[in-house]
């Protein structure tokens, strides 16, 4: 085959031999981390020390946020409707008419609630989440990228009464369930003092990210042109302040779907702050339908930290997670105590145990 | 060999018939046309899916992929599609790669050029090989192939015989013999134009290769063609200018085409695991599924309608509250594909890539496994087993090539009654050894005149012509004519004794005619009917030729192989026969007087060379009638050999008439000397908690000694030896030749020996147990009746040695073992193994040598019994531990994320939405976690590889799969939910969706609360991963903190993706998770409180119970701190010193091995006796004795200097013959310095240097007393043993200066006295237990007890001084 090299020496034989390398021979250098009682026990508390004080950290600003709220969608018709039954018909009768669905309800503030307070409906018993809802969207047309177009993704709504020359836009379930409840806030500095107005803007309450890139300008097509009698009320303008996607922030919040069937999402927010005594009587527009599914529906102004809304789960979670990780170092301990065992130690070994005999 | 009968199973047509040189070829016959490609252009695609398709998962997934096609799919169909495609893309690629270089291979195979006879022009014309007939003549050269099966019809030799290499067909390399048909050997090449009327009428194609049955029709004779007459395709001719031949079979008729079956597959205990823990998550799957749709139907049909913001106009018939039965099928679909991620894609993926990388990487480039002298490195021929590697319970070996070097030597015999040959085995040096005894080996220069290869033999009174004068020099003069003229070896090469070449079919027959050589009866040719011998005798050189009449040939059945020849100068006719003994004396001439008288000693030279570990034959001859040879014998021998029909067994039938009334002449005894390292890695297996069997063909005595030598068969192990030879009343139903009662009585008498051992056994639980049983008694054993009985005995045993077993025994002994649920592996190196290697869940085949024929069959392929220790307790013990964590591990992730889904799902009424985007559920398996397993499946290492050899008890962990059984997968899968349940109770509470993360008040929206759930997910895995990490090595750290970065790395990629891409994921991580703290805070809480619990779990187990290797890292650990110092290992077998492999490992010189470093022993010893000072230790309290403690007490024996008493000497029980059964439990005191002698080198080779050493001649030649004292050769064994055992207790104890001394230190510490050494097996249950020579051979000496106290005493006495 290969020719000898011309010195007649060094012929390199070709052998089988494995080349020597860390890997193939396994002998990787490795850090090995063997735990000793001491680090064990170290390790629990050293969990507990950094979960405990975030804990009391998280727990302070979880509870630091004030929350007033209440359900009207009972309160909120007239009291000789009964049933859910009575009340849909009720609203739907009403749809066109405003001034029939249009309710005061009053909210007193406990606490302070320094601006900027946020206002937010609850639903309940609504399932965003679910998977036909979920897919009947199409963010292009919502971005302006195909607004002409209908698109199969809005699948059951794209045409207006399934005529195809109306591609509806905004398309989808969930452009078309936009919750329209509106409602108007007055304030007064006690219960017996003279109201003003409260003024509750609708800026700055969607993700930056939706207002800059996902919604874009223009007018919406065959969208709701007339009242749903499902729903209950009006369209896109009617319900809030803008006009075209781009402009209506409450749009966009309501397009941002929730995970779970009880959900908030933002309406307004106040940019004054509220003393403790004061009232907020708020005049509802009580058009959504939450009646047929026995959904229920409540406003909630609340204020917010750094860490968000009034929340003392993740402050407990952290305390209880920390704490446990301290009990457990004590448990260990007592394990210790209770059953020595030497470190490395050879007569442990099962097998040697086993073969002391043999 | 099994298996080839299996195939042949299947019909083949009966017969054909072939006219040669016709011109016409019959149709019906295949072509030369050979193709080995699986598929062709058109038939790929199809046939390579369904290749594919073959493995469940694939099927799982396709179906999966088309579901998701449907409008039901909850998921964009690409997403299921992609890593599909990607998957079976890979396969299939490969597949075409191989199959294209297939392709090209049989293109240029079948393009070859071969000289083929043109009936028509009767001339050779040059064709190629796919336009070969059958029936055709053809002419091949030196070193080409042939084309196909031919009929050898004449070569250019005088005799018509060519060689051929039979590489390709079955890996041996030695040269082949075939001869050619006598009437046609003589014929040229041309001749054969004219050669038109023969016929050839043959079975149909087969795949055996060694046999042939036809005949060849010509001139009106019917001649049969013996399997020697014919060349096989593949096969090479050397040596040889040209041969001619007809061709047979052509194409894919050729054996070694029907021979061309795959290897069964093996499916590892872990693979089959898998598979149930699959169907387990299928089951899983279908319930949630089920649970799914029902409810999801349910809603649909009672709720739907009043949720008015799904379901304007209905329409789509899978939300159709009116037809629930559909929406629910639909649902399940839905479900189906959405919860398919509990099914981890990527395992098998995964696995095999693991697997790949264990065998290729690590097996395969072991160069503890490499063997350099004949540059054999380790060879895993599958991958599929490398796990079973770590769970062997019992190794089935081999004896012969195995355990031993298959080196065949001569090295003693025996004739006419008398013993020669002067050398001592290693077996025997071994043994002596084990007594501390030395036997001196060292070449005499006269005796090193006449070695050479195969032959190791020297006596004065047979070398050069001293055997003229001896006694009965006529008997000597025919045994070395029958090495010289009874073989089938053929030489080669020119005709001088120093130059000749023999190529024999096995080395033991090459080594008896080189025996022959020496002794002055030089076989120098063979013909086709003679045998040529120059013989040089006391009437001086002679060339003489013997007529071969008949060669009845040697087979595992007969155990014997004859030569009729023909003696021309005295015209005899003798029929030699050379065989096993039993064989033999069967068929002895009971009349012929000298039979008597040599009968005796000659057995007893074969016991003693069995002893010795020796290989021995038997050798006999016999005149025969010349008349009732040629009217009686040779009609129906040749009559047996040209039918068609069950030819083997009737010439074995015919054979058995003329091979009897032999004489006896004496019998030979070969040395195959026991492979290096052996009987250290025996003793590291059996640590590890390995039963060992060997299998052999070999006497008793013999494998009983081999036994002792390599370390299986111990003395402190309880033996017990079953057999049916020397029952009393079966030789007596016997001898009345009652058959069927012989048999009856030898199964009962088996039954009875069986039932006895395993009462013994239940008596004395903390023994150890032996067994050794013979083949004839382990037919009766494996009898269905008594199998299970067998089983359970001998699975209590550490060591079960099986003599005189036949290949099938060997293979049903496997599939007994195996049946009990065992994991077995058998090792073997020759073709008399592949059943037995077939049979077991691993094969493993000794290569490097000569036959190839086991490793062809094997699973690995290693080149050195001794690298079974690497390959079991460090590449098996690995790679048991990380596929089955890698696997668990899979299951863990996919069982966590799979649940998650279906949690949410519940939150959704089972609408089938999800929380996840389906980009990042596509990509959890294959990208972000798909690193980590694979580094866990090939870099994870709980302890270094030294630990683990030098912990061999690590081993077990494995065989009782600790890491793999119910509980570990339970566990696991447990611990997967509970933190399913944590993920899911923390996000979906805490950060439920009225609660804002942010100071702008917006509340978690869904793709947000599912990013967040997906990076605890990824997240939580990754942290399971470092916990169960025990080294961490640059892979550990690149594969978990690089799929962790991926993740992030991905999120901010794909969220600045263009909106189309990203959809719901556009902007989703840097527009609203980053900035928000909660995000953070729950990145950091989830996992911690999902891996909490765990830890605690896992640190309370290292505490409460550790497992092994949890300790063998803390051993370590602590070496490690201790500046590598060596701690005590008690609970070790006593200093047990480290094997050549474990010296390598850490680093220290093998050449000092067995030296005791100058150390201060006090040292170690004296912490040891602390250590008793502390709680907990019940040993008893330091005495006088510890301060001279065990260690120590060896180190005095083996010369080195303790304190100011120097004390040199050997301890002996001197009650132990060298070689000789023992039976009975022995002081462990003994045993220990007994094994610490035999393990010390250092003593032997060093001794002269050492002061004071007292040289002991131990050794008495047997030869001489022999000599001396002929009349010997008559006594019982026994007297001959005790005649042997010369006293060995010697006591010499010297001081400091050299001077004898009165002074010593104390032998006796906290061990205990000898007991009157209790021998508690052996009641003799009637005849069976105890072996033939139990009553006197293999029970110690009745004073051994007393011996081992007087020795202990004079000790004892000294210390008091």
């Amino acid at each position: 085959m290969a020719s000898p090299t011309p010195s007649g020496e060094g012929t390199t034989k070709k052998t089988k031999e494995p080349r020597n390398t860390r890997i193939t021979q396994q002998t990787l250098p490795a850090c090995k981390p063997v735990l000793e009682p001491v680090w064990i026990v170290f390790i629990f508390l050293a969990i507990g020390v950094v979960l405990v004080p975030i804990g009391s950290v998280c727990l302070y600003y979880g509870l630091k946020p004030v929350e007033v709220g209440t359900r009207y969608d009972q309160t909120c018709l007239p009291n000789n409707l009964n049933t859910n039954a009575q009340r849909q018909e009720y609203i739907w009768k009403h749809a066109a008419n405003d001034s029939k669905l249009t309710c005061e309800i009053k909210l007193t503030i406990t606490k302070d609630m320094p601006a900027p307070i946020f206002v937010y409906y609850e639903l309940n018993g609504y399932y965003q989440n679910h998977r036909r809802y979920v897919k009947s969207r199409s963010d292009m047309q919502l971005a302006g990228k195909s607004k002409d177009l209908a698109t199969s993704l809005c699948d059951p709504l794209e045409f207006l009464g399934g005529n195809k020359s109306l591609p509806i836009n905004p398309c989808g379930l969930v452009a078309w369930s936009f919750f329209n409840d509106t409602y108007t806030m007055m304030i007064k500095s006690n219960a017996t003092s003279p109201s003003k107005l409260l003024p509750v803007s609708d800026k700055n309450i969607a993700f930056d990210s939706d207002v800059k890139y996902r919604f874009a300008k223009y007018n919406p097509q065959n969208f709701n042109p007339e009242i749903n009698s499902l729903r209950g009320g009006f369209n896109l303008s009617y319900a809030s302040g803008g006009a075209t996607p781009k402009e209506n922030q409450r749009f966009m919040n309501w397009m941002r779907l929730s995970a779970l069937p009880r959900f908030r999402k933002l309406w307004g927010r106040i940019d004054t702050d509220l003393k403790a005594g004061n009232v907020v009587p708020i005049s509802i527009t009580n058009r959504y339908n939450t009646y047929a599914f026995d959904g229920q529906k409540s406003i909630v102004l609340g204020t917010t930290t750094w860490l968000g809304s009034r929340n003392p789960f993740l402050g407990v979670a952290y305390l209880v997670t920390g704490g446990l990780s301290f009990v457990l170092a004590l448990v260990y301990l007592i394990l210790r105590l209770a059953r020595p065992r030497k470190f490395g130690d050879p007569a442990a070994l099962s097998f040697s145990r086993a073969g002391a005999s043999g | 060999m099994e298996l080839l009968k299996k195939n042949t199973a299947k019909r083949e047509p009966e017969q054909r018939t072939v006219r040669i040189n016709t011109g016409e070829h019959d149709k019906s016959y295949a072509g030369n046309y050979t193709s080995t490609t699986k598929y062709n252009l058109w038939t790929f695609l199809p046939k390579a899916l369904f290749e594919q398709y073959r493995r469940v998962a694939n099927i799982y997934f396709t179906l999966v992929a088309a579901l998701s096609l449907t409008p039901f799919s909850p998921v964009r169909a690409w997403t299921t599609w992609t890593p599909l495609v990607i998957v079976l893309g890979v396969a299939m690629i490969k597949e075409a790669i191989e199959d294209y270089k297939r392709y090209k291979l049989d293109k240029e195979i079948n393009n070859r050029a071969v000289q083929v006879l043109d009936p028509e022009k009767g001339e050779y014309i040059t064709r190629t090989w796919k336009d070969v007939r059958v029936g055709d003549i053809l002419v091949v050269k030196k070193d080409e192939q042939f084309p196909a099966d031919l009929l050898f019809l004449t070569s250019e030799t005088e005799e018509g015989t060519c060689y051929n290499e039979t590489m390709n067909l079955d890996g041996e390399t030695n040269l082949k013999i075939k001869k050619a048909p006598d009437e046609t050997k003589d014929l040229g090449e041309q001749d054969f134009v004219q050669f038109r009327e023969a016929v050839i009428q043959c079975e149909g194609p087969n795949p055996r290769l060694y046999q042939f049955t036809g005949n060849l029709l010509l001139d009106g004779k019917t001649l049969p063609i013996s399997p020697n007459a014919i060349l096989l395709r593949g096969c090479n001719l050397r040596n040889t200018e040209k041969v001619v031949g007809a061709v047979i079979y052509a194409g894919h008729e050729t054996k070694i085409f029907k021979n061309a079956a795959p290897a069964p597959s093996k499916r590892s205990h872990v693979e089959r695991i898998v598979d149930k823990i699959i169907f387990f998550m299928f089951f899983l799957l279908f319930s949630f599924c089920i649970v799914g749709s029902i409810f999801f139907a349910v809603w649909t049909k009672d709720h739907m309608e009043n949720h008015w913001y799904l379901s304007p106009a209905t329409g789509k018939s899978q939300y159709d509250p009116d037809n629930p039965g559909f929406v629910g099928f639909a649902s399940f679909i839905t479900s189906f594909i959405l919860y398919g991620y509990l099914i981890p894609i990527s395992l098998y993926v995964s696995m095999e890539l693991v697997k790949i990388a264990q065998s290729m990487g690590y097996i395969n480039n072991d160069r503890d496994m490499y063997h350099a002298e004949t540059d054999t490195p380790a060879l895993a021929r599958t991958s599929n087993l490398n796990e079973e590697l770590g769970m062997v319970n019992t190794i089935l070996s081999d004896k012969t090539g195995t355990l031993t070097r298959n080196v065949m030597e001569f090295f003693k015999c025996s004739i006419a009654g008398v013993s020669y040959g002067a050398g001592i085995t290693e077996i025997e040096k071994a043994n002596a050894l084990r007594k501390g005894i030395t036997l001196d080996d060292r070449d005499k220069p006269e005796a090193a005149k006449h070695r050479e290869r195969y032959f190791n033999f020297y006596d004065e009174r047979l070398m050069g012509d001293a055997w003229f004068t001896a006694k009965d020099p006529e008997i000597i003069e025919m045994f070395f004519r029958l090495l010289a003229v009874c073989h089938t070896v053929i030489p080669d090469g020119p005709t001088e004794p120093h130059t000749i070449k023999y190529e024999a079919e096995s080395p033991d027959e090459a080594a008896l005619v080189v025996a022959a050589k020496a002794f002055g009866f030089f076989f120098y040719k063979r013909t086709n009917t003679t045998v040529s011998v120059r013989e040089h005798t006391a009437r001086g050189d002679h060339d003489v030729e013997y007529e071969v009449l008949n060669v009845l040939e040697f087979t595992s059945t007969r155990k014997r192989m004859s030569v009729v020849i023909r003696d021309k100068s005295q015209d005899k006719i003798i029929i030699f026969t050379k065989g096993a003994d039993t064989v033999i004396y069967e068929r002895l001439d009971p009349k012929y007087g000298p039979n008597e008288a040599m009968k005796e000693s000659t057995g007893r030279h074969m016991e003693e060379f069995g002893a010795a570990g020796l290989r021995t034959l038997c050798l006999s001859y016999a005149e025969v009638d010349r008349e009732w040879y040629g009217n009686v014998w040779l009609p129906e021998y040749v009559a047996a050999k040209t039918s068609l029909v069950d030819r083997d067994e009737k010439v074995a039938e015919v054979s058995e008439k003329i091979e009897r009334n032999l004489r006896l002449l004496g019998c030979t005894a070969i040395e195959d000397k026991l492979q290096e390292g052996v009987p250290q890695c025996i003793k590291q297996l059996a640590m590890a908690g390995i039963r060992i069997w060997v299998l052999t063909g070999d006497k008793m005595e013999t494998a009983i000694n081999i036994g002792f030598a390599c370390s299986l068969l111990r003395e402190d192990m309880m033996q017990f030896t079953i057999t049916v030879y020397g029952v009393e009343e079966v030789e007596q139903a016997e001898a009345r030749g009652d058959k069927e009662e012989a048999e009856r009585l030898a199964h009962a008498a088996v039954a009875r020996s069986l039932e006895t051992t395993e009462k013994t056994m239940d008596d004395n639980p903390t023994a150890t147990f032996a067994i050794v049983i013979d083949g004839k008694a382990l037919s009766y054993a494996l009898s269905k009746e008594l199998a299970p009985l067998f089983l359970r005995v001998g699975t209590r045993c550490k060591a079960v040695v099986c003599c005189r077993v036949s290949p099938l025994q060997k293979a049903q002994v496997t599939r007994l073992v195996r049946s009990k649920g065992d994991t077995t592996l058998a090792i073997g190196d020759g073709a008399n193994d592949v059943g037995m290697i077939q049979s077991a869940h691993i094969g493993v085949g000794i290569s490097g040598q000569e036959g190839m024929q086991a490793v062809m069959s094997s699973d690995f392929a290693i080149a050195q019994f001794r690298f079974l220790v690497p390959l079991l307790l460090v590449h098996g013990r690995y790679c048991y531990k990380r596929i089955t964590r890698m696997v668990l591990f899979f299951f863990y992730k996919n069982m966590l994320f799979g649940v998650t889904i279906f949690v949410f799902n519940a939150f959704n009424n089972f609408s089938g939405q999800f929380l996840y985007n389906d980009f990042y559920m596509t990509l959890f398996n294959v990208v972000f976690t798909a690193l980590t397993p694979v580094v866990i499946g090939i870099f994870d290492r709980d302890v270094d590889k030294a630990m683990a050899l030098r912990y061999p008890g690590l081993y077990m962990q494995g065989q009782r799969n600790e890491y793999f059984n119910f509980r570990a997968i339970a566990l696991w899968l447990l611990s997967s939910l509970y933190q399913t349940c944590i993920i899911m109770v923390f996000i979906l509470v805490g950060c439920r969706s009225t609660v804002s993360d942010r100071g702008d008040g917006n509340p978690y929206t869904m793709w947000q609360t599912g990013l967040l759930m997906f990076s605890c997910v990824v997240l939580t895995v990754h942290f399971q991963v470092i916990q169960i990490t025990d080294q961490w090595t640059w892979a550990h750290h690149v594969s978990i903190w690089l799929s962790m970065a991926v993740w992030w790395l991905y999120l901010l990629a794909y969220g600045a993706f263009p909106l189309f891409l990203s959809s719901d994921l556009y902007y989703l991580f840097i527009g609203v998770s980053a900035p928000s703290a909660q995000y953070w805070f729950y990145l950091l809480l989830v996992p911690t409180a999902c891996q909490l619990p765990d830890f605690f779990l896992r640190m309370a187990k290292k505490q409460l119970a550790p497992f092994d290797h949890t300790i063998v890292q803390e051993i370590q650990k602590k070496m490690d701190r201790e500046g590598r110092q060596e701690v005590e290992e008690l609970g070790q077998e006593p200093s047990q010193e480290p094997s050549i492999l474990t010296s390598i490992f850490t680093g220290k010189a093998t050449k000092n091995r067995g030296y005791v470093p100058p150390y201060d022993p006090r040292s170690r010893h004296v912490s040891e006796c602390n250590q008793r000072k502390k709680p907990g230790f019940d040993g008893p309290p330091c005495t006088r004795a510890d301060t001279v403690p065990a260690i120590e007490r060896i180190e005095t024996l083996i010369g080195v200097q303790v304190g100011d008493h120097a004390f040199y000497g050997l301890v002996s029980s001197g009650a132990r013959q060298a070689g000789r059964i023992e039976t009975g439990v022995r002081s462990p005191v003994l045993t220990h310095l007994d094994n610490e002698l035999t393990d010390n080198p250092y003593r032997n080779r060093k001794k002269s240097n050492l002061p004071g050493i007292v040289p002991i001649p131990m050794y008495v030649p047997t030869v001489s007393q022999e000599r001396t004292n002929p009349s010997l050769s008559s006594t019982s064994p026994q007297h001959q043993q005790q005649h042997l055992g010369a006293p060995t207790a010697v006591a010499v104890v010297y001081d400091a200066n050299g001077q004898a001394s009165s002074r010593a230190v104390a032998l006796n510490g906290g061990d205990k006295m000898p007991s009157g050494s209790p021998v508690p097996s052996l009641a003799p249950a009637p005849g069976a237990i105890a072996s033939p020579v139990s009553t006197d051979t293999l029970s110690p000496p009745e004073n051994a007890g007393q011996q081992e106290r007087e020795i202990l005493a004079t000790y004892e006495l000294a210390l008091k001084h």
